[in-house]
């Protein structure tokens, strides 16, 4: 049966929604993909290219090169600053849009006061993070509603779920002292700086770091949060974004604090022993942060090697946050009438169908299901996007 | 499948660990531990007779019963339960420090302590440094009259001992009315402006509880229902543990 006049719903236009779309477009389904922030990319978009002499594999590149593709995509129609609100009927599914309000007040839109087209990469690198997001702008950087929200009302066929996740809030463990200590900052703050800016500076003086200390698993297999499972993406990032600081900068002495790492992914064991080679490995984790009269940070750890306390000074912390499940989840849920497991991500039918839900028409895609790095939300939904293709076909 | 589970059996059957499960609340949350090290991160007591949290509970953990009951570093941890409140897992390590402390023999447990817990024993007043309810009875009404004339402002302040249907039954570290008489007088002064209606005890007036520290039950128990008896008998609504 052809699937030609069939169309899909996408919610999220993160690394995910993106790839689950084109997919979809490539197989000549029409592609309405809905995304509640004023840009495309999600928090995929946000990372920074993280190789040294060669290329580490870290997928920050692709999510630029399935961003450009969708934005040229006439089959797909995007919808920005736009959530759904109602879903009635099935199998053909009507949905409502509501619209999102969008601040243009923070400090990054001082950057495009001058004009997007001035600016277009730095403008559209802060307000959006790729200038192929410039495309839903008019010239003063502000969203264009005539290109991206041309519609209130959709009818589809089928939906698949997209809406990632959200970093862990590093202000829930308070003895970091995350939002009091300039310097210390979170992995998802680290990118975005180096996105921004190129390379990796201190926020207190903008000056480059010397002694850098990561922590891992701040968020994550923590009981007391409610947060058991392992984000599986913080060891990778943390590694990659440390090595490359080390590529750049070859003084840099950089310590990571692990209570053990994530070592899966092809190739990672042979990538960790050269992280091994090159950082210092301390499998303890710190607790209280202290800033130092000389704007350094202050932590205490325990001596593997001797069994005493002792007490280190980093120019910056970076704490490495994981995903946690978005906060729309319950919400959305309920919208699509399909349930979450109890650590709040979107609930899978089983271990063997990962993008199926118990809802007829809805799939899921990417990290609302569960912790995904790009490469496997990339997997994930291409297999939604299959599935969808196999459902269409099925009910026609 | 095999019906009955398969157990390997170990050289050292290890007591010291499982008892202690049996006690907590959560039951068997002494096997969670994901040796992070955030507890010995945060402990004041890291390092001291090579000791630290993370390895006191991993030798727990691996049966190590001797080393467990024998390291005088259970008396250095103070309970001041950073290593329970950085914990992810939530693994009560005091616990597991205050049960091998239990397990020293009582005359062998740091004489500082020991001495404390038996001079509370002596009287009613359960004070470490053994002052009696008639010596606390004397100091304070001394120091009140003292203070009641030199500052004239505060004459109409009290310092009830043993007031019946008081709202609030306050304790008293025993360091101040043997040692600091004056340092007895701010609090007074602080419920005295706020209007508090509060009284001492006669019985269990000292705050402080060595017994506890000394991982004695028996006598724990007695210092704290003592106090306690008093204040329910007083009828007083709430017991202020200035400790």
């Amino acid at each position: 049966m052809s699937t030609e006049a069939k169309k899909v719903m996408v919610i999220g236009g993160g690394i995910a929604g993106l790839s689950a779309a084109r997919e979809l477009s490539l197989n000549g389904i029409q592609v309405e993909l809905v995304e509640k922030a004023d840009f495309l990319g999600g928090h995929a978009i946000q990372y920074a290219c993280k190789a040294t002499d060669n290329c580490q594999q870290c997928g920050a590149c692709t999510v630029e090169s399935v961003l450009k593709d969708v934005v040229l995509d006439p089959g797909i129609r995007v919808h920005l600053a736009s959530e759904v609100i109602k879903i009635s009927g099935s199998p053909r599914f009507k949905v409502q849009l509501g619209r999102v309000a969008v601040s243009d007040n923070d400090d990054t839109s001082k950057i495009c006061q001058e004009g997007y087209e001035k600016n277009p990469v730095q403008c559209a690198a802060v307000k959006g993070f790729s200038k192929h997001n410039a495309i839903y702008r008019t010239a003063d950087g502000r969203l264009n509603p005539d290109i991206c929200q041309t519609a209130d009302k959709l009818e589809v066929d089928a939906i698949i779920w997209a809406t990632g996740f959200v970093p862990f809030d590093p202000d829930q463990k308070s003895t970091y002292r995350y939002s009091e200590l300039a310097n210390v900052v979170s992995g998802l703050d680290l990118e975005r700086a180096k996105r921004a800016s190129g390379s990796v500076l201190r926020p207190s003086d903008g000056k480059p770091p010397r002694d850098i200390a990561f922590i891992q698993c701040v968020g994550s297999r923590d009981e007391r949060l409610g947060h058991l499972w392992c984000s599986q993406v913080c060891c990778p990032y943390a590694l990659r974004s440390a090595m490359a600081l080390k590529h750049r900068n070859p003084d840099a002495n950089i310590t990571v604090f692990y209570m053990d790492i994530q070592n899966t992914g092809n190739n990672f064991t042979g990538f960790y022993q050269q992280c091994r080679n090159d950082l210092n490995f301390i499998r303890t984790i710190p607790i209280d942060m202290y800033e130092t009269d000389d704007d350094r940070i202050r932590t205490r750890y325990m001596s593997e090697t001797d069994g005493k306390p002792v007490d280190a000074e980093f120019d910056l912390v970076v704490l490495s946050v994981g995903i946690m499940p978005g906060n729309d989840n319950k919400a959305l849920a309920d919208l699509l009438q399909t349930r979450l497991t109890p650590d709040g991500f979107a609930a899978s039918t089983d271990k063997l169908h990962l993008t199926a839900t118990d809802q007829k028409g809805v799939f899921l895609a990417g990290t609302v299901q569960g912790p995904k790095t790009i490469a496997d939300s990339i997997a994930h939904a291409g297999h939604a996007a299959g599935e969808v293709i196999r459902y269409l076909r099925r009910a026609s | 499948m095999a019906e009955e589970t398969i157990k390997l059996g170990s050289k050292k059957q290890s007591k010291f660990i499982d008892k202690v499960k049996e006690l907590l609340p959560e039951g068997e949350n002494l096997n969670l531990c994901l040796t992070c090290g955030a507890c010995s991160s945060a402990c004041p007591a890291t390092g001291l007779e090579g000791m630290d949290p993370r390895k006191f509970l991993r030798m727990a953990a691996l049966g190590m019963d001797e080393e467990i009951t024998t390291t005088p570093w259970v008396w250095m941890c103070s309970m001041c339960q950073r290593c329970i409140h950085v914990c992810p897992m939530k693994i009560d390590i005091p616990q597991l420090v205050y049960n091998a402390r239990s397990s020293w023999p009582r005359e062998k447990r740091p004489k500082g302590i020991l001495g404390s817990c038996d001079m509370a024993l002596q009287n009613d007043g359960c004070s470490a440094m053994g002052a009696s309810p008639e010596d606390f009875q004397f100091v304070v009404e001394d120091v009140l009259e003292e203070y009641r004339e030199a500052q004239p402002e505060f004459a109409e302040m009290e310092a009830p001992i043993d007031k019946e249907g008081a709202e609030f039954f306050v304790n008293q570290n025993s360091r101040e009315p043997v040692t600091e008489p004056d340092e007895l007088v701010p609090l007074w002064k602080i419920l005295h402006l706020a209007g508090a209606d509060w009284t001492y005890g006669s019985k269990g007036w000292a705050a402080e509880n060595y017994c506890m520290f000394l991982a004695d039950d028996d006598a724990w128990k007695h210092v704290t229902t003592t106090a306690a008896k008093q204040a329910d008998d007083l009828g007083c609504k709430v017991f202020l543990n200035t400790e």
